[in-house]
């Protein structure tokens, strides 16, 4: 599941916004073992919110996998190397991991309860 | 998908839609926390059919805010990719899927060549996939969601 960290083919943020679900595509990094989120649209407002980002990727049953971490969101100035000096803002959080859930049906195995 | 949705779509929904296998479905829970998790559905009229049980997380919270937040697209292209957002009022219902979205769900998920392949694939696990199933808290049934705004999302 690392690649999903590091690399995942999609990535979606969801945060309550007048008691319903908001849910924006974002673009995610691990760095130093930090989990670092990047919102288009310069959504400062998210600094301090709870969050449940779910990466994921796969099309048929055993090859869907994805990783949903819960957690809180801290803003943090952009990467050195964050690139899109121009157009549309961008906001840079760091993730406070909360319950993180994995799943990859392709190993699906019997469990092993010793 | 998508026999086609029965209410207009923006510019370039439909392919949002041919190429999108999960939709991102967004709720909030009794304790307004935010949730979402990748589901199959189907779009069926002018109701989304997710395949979802009315005991899993995304049920338990239609329960106290039966509304729902969709994401369709953005599987392959990156953050670049086209996706579509819906939002609108979702039930659960125990039971079987309506013939029409069950076929669908069928025909496009499992019976498909590459779903077919997919589990030729995994042959040995099947047995443990209906296992899963079974052991589940979902329940038997679905979630409908009535689209009430549809938008695509800038890249």
């Amino acid at each position: 599941m690392a690649d999903l960290a590091d690399d995942a083919p999609r990535a979606h943020l969801a945060f309550v916004e007048g008691n319903r679900a908001e849910v924006v595509p974002v673009v995610t990094r691990r760095v130093a073992g930090q989990q670092l989120v990047a919102v288009p649209g310069g959504a400062r407002r998210l600094d301090g919110r709870e969050v449940h980002l779910v990466r994921d990727d796969g099309q048929y049953w055993f090859e869907l996998r994805a990783l949903a971490v819960r957690g809180v969101l801290r803003a943090i100035p952009a990467p050195d190397d964050s690139g899109r000096g121009g157009g549309e803002p961008i906001a840079w959080f760091h993730l406070e991991p909360g319950r993180t859930v994995a799943w990859d049906y392709g190993q699906l195995r019997e469990a092993d309860d010793e | 998908m998508s026999s086609g949705p029965g209410i207009p779509l923006p510019r370039g929904g439909r392919r949002v839609l041919r190429r999108s296998w999960t939709v991102l479905v967004g709720t909030v829970s009794a304790r307004s926390r935010p949730f979402l998790t990748p589901i199959y559905y189907v779009w069926c009229g002018d109701e989304v059919f997710i395949t979802t049980g009315p005991g899993s997380w995304t049920g338990r919270n239609l329960t106290t805010n039966p509304h729902a937040t969709l994401v369709f697209g953005g599987e392959r292209g990156g953050p670049a990719a086209p996706r579509m957002r819906v939002t609108g009022p979702a039930r659960r219902v125990d039971g079987w899927m309506a013939p029409r979205a069950l076929v669908r769900v069928a025909l496009r998920y499992y019976l498909a060549p590459r779903a077919l392949l997919d589990q030729l694939r995994h042959l040995r696990q099947i047995p443990l996939r209906q296992r899963y199933y079974a052991a589940s808290r979902d329940g038997m049934g679905y979630i409908v969601v009535r689209p009430a705004t549809v938008e695509m999302l800038d890249a």
